[in-house]
């Protein structure tokens, strides 16, 4: 009778270790799965620039800090096609369009306050700096080794004088006005601002038709007519993509895979030397604006 | 005799007890491995059968082209 007992205590001893180990292997994978939350939820954070909620205090400079790295972020985003002198071109004038818009602006807003009578100095100092800018952009060489640091320099400058107008103007004006010159500005443009417009559209039609060439070829169909029609404007960018994307579709898993691959590739390496380009900048000062 | 059936009786539904408790955690467990399995295949952009997943190939070939309006971002000046 007493082995019987025995017997049972045993069995029941062993539960309770089989259990116990269950227990702390579930709290293990729990606490594993738990930092791995934590750390993408960071990442994510850093990727997204989602505003936290901080104190008051500090809520300006966190705002400031989250602008500042927003920008840098499209920057770094901007320069990945400046691997190519096309790709150069096409953000330098972009660039130029963003000055032209914001001189064309800025030139309206002081015709507005020399009407009220304001003192506009300050202002139209500001934007012969914008100018300058301006004329640098316009002679910067798409082809040069440097044209990425160029690009990066003029954005950040013309993103500073661009704020420091915006700062003067609101010394000088009460809300309310503003709010007014902003609505009347709302859809100004010029011949120099159309003609920009055209550059662009014409060089990133280029640019896609050269993609969509070596797409085609990696399909192994190139389409010139179709690429042609594109670069002419008689058929739009998602006409040609919904044409590539279903002759990916029909092809084999293995050489859909090997199309993934190639570009995926492409796209990291392309990431990777934007994000060094940046970390380059910053360690030598470069990126903050002000020329070399 | 009674006494000592029903001492037998007790130990038997804490054995059952326990093995339950056991067959729930194993349950947990294999539900938490399997679930966390599927997540990472996921992520990875490829299914089970090795092939690519629609959406991340057109997103990688569309990250490729140039949209005409798209703009530089400089700041408004009012």
């Amino acid at each position: 009778m007493a082995m019987k007992g025995v017997n049972a205590m045993k069995k029941i001893t062993h539960l309770l270790l089989v259990l116990m180990l269950m227990t702390a292997v579930l709290s293990s994978a729990f606490a594993v799965q738990a930092d791995d939350h934590d750390q993408n939820n960071s990442d994510d954070e850093n990727e997204n620039h989602e505003k936290v909620n901080e104190t008051d205090d500090s809520h300006q400079n966190e705002t400031d800090h989250e602008n500042e790295s927003s920008f840098n972020n499209e920057t770094e985003h901007e320069i990945r096609v400046m691997n190519t002198s096309l790709g150069a071109r096409i953000r330098l004038l972009q660039l130029e369009k963003a000055l032209i818009l914001n001189i064309l602006k800025g030139n309206m807003t002081v015709q507005v306050l020399k009407n009220l009578d304001v003192n506009t100095t300050s202002l139209e100092t500001i934007l012969e700096n914008l100018t300058d800018v301006l004329d640098t952009v316009r002679t910067a060489d798409p082809d040069a080794n440097d044209s990425v640091q160029v690009f990066v320099q003029l954005k950040n400058e013309s993103k500073n004088f661009t704020k420091q107008f915006r700062d003067t103007l609101r010394l000088l004006l009460d809300n309310e006005t503003i709010a007014r010159i902003k609505e009347q500005l709302r859809n100004i443009t010029n011949d120099e601002l159309q003609d920009c417009k055209m550059k662009i559209r014409h060089w990133v039609r280029e640019f896609n038709r050269n993609q969509l060439y070596r797409l085609f070829g990696l399909v192994g169909e190139v389409n010139t007519s179709l690429l042609e029609k594109y670069l002419n404007g008689n058929v739009t960018l998602d006409q040609v993509r919904f044409h590539l994307h279903k002759l990916v579709n029909q092809m084999t898993k293995e050489k859909r895979y090997m199309i993934f691959s190639e570009i995926k590739e492409e796209n990291i390496k392309s990431k990777i030397h934007a994000h060094e380009t940046m970390k380059n900048m910053e360690h030598h000062g470069k990126g903050h604006g002000g020329r070399p | 005799m009674e006494k000592v059936m029903e001492a037998d009786r007790n130990m038997n539904k804490k054995i059952i007890s326990l093995l339950f408790l056991l067959i729930v955690m194993i349950s947990v467990t294999l539900s938490y491995a399997y679930f966390n399995q599927q997540t990472s295949s996921d992520d990875n952009q490829t299914g089970s059968n090795g092939d690519v997943n629609q959406n991340t190939l057109t997103t990688e070939i569309d990250s490729l082209f140039l949209d005409e309006n798209q703009n530089i971002e400089i700041g408004d000046m009012i």
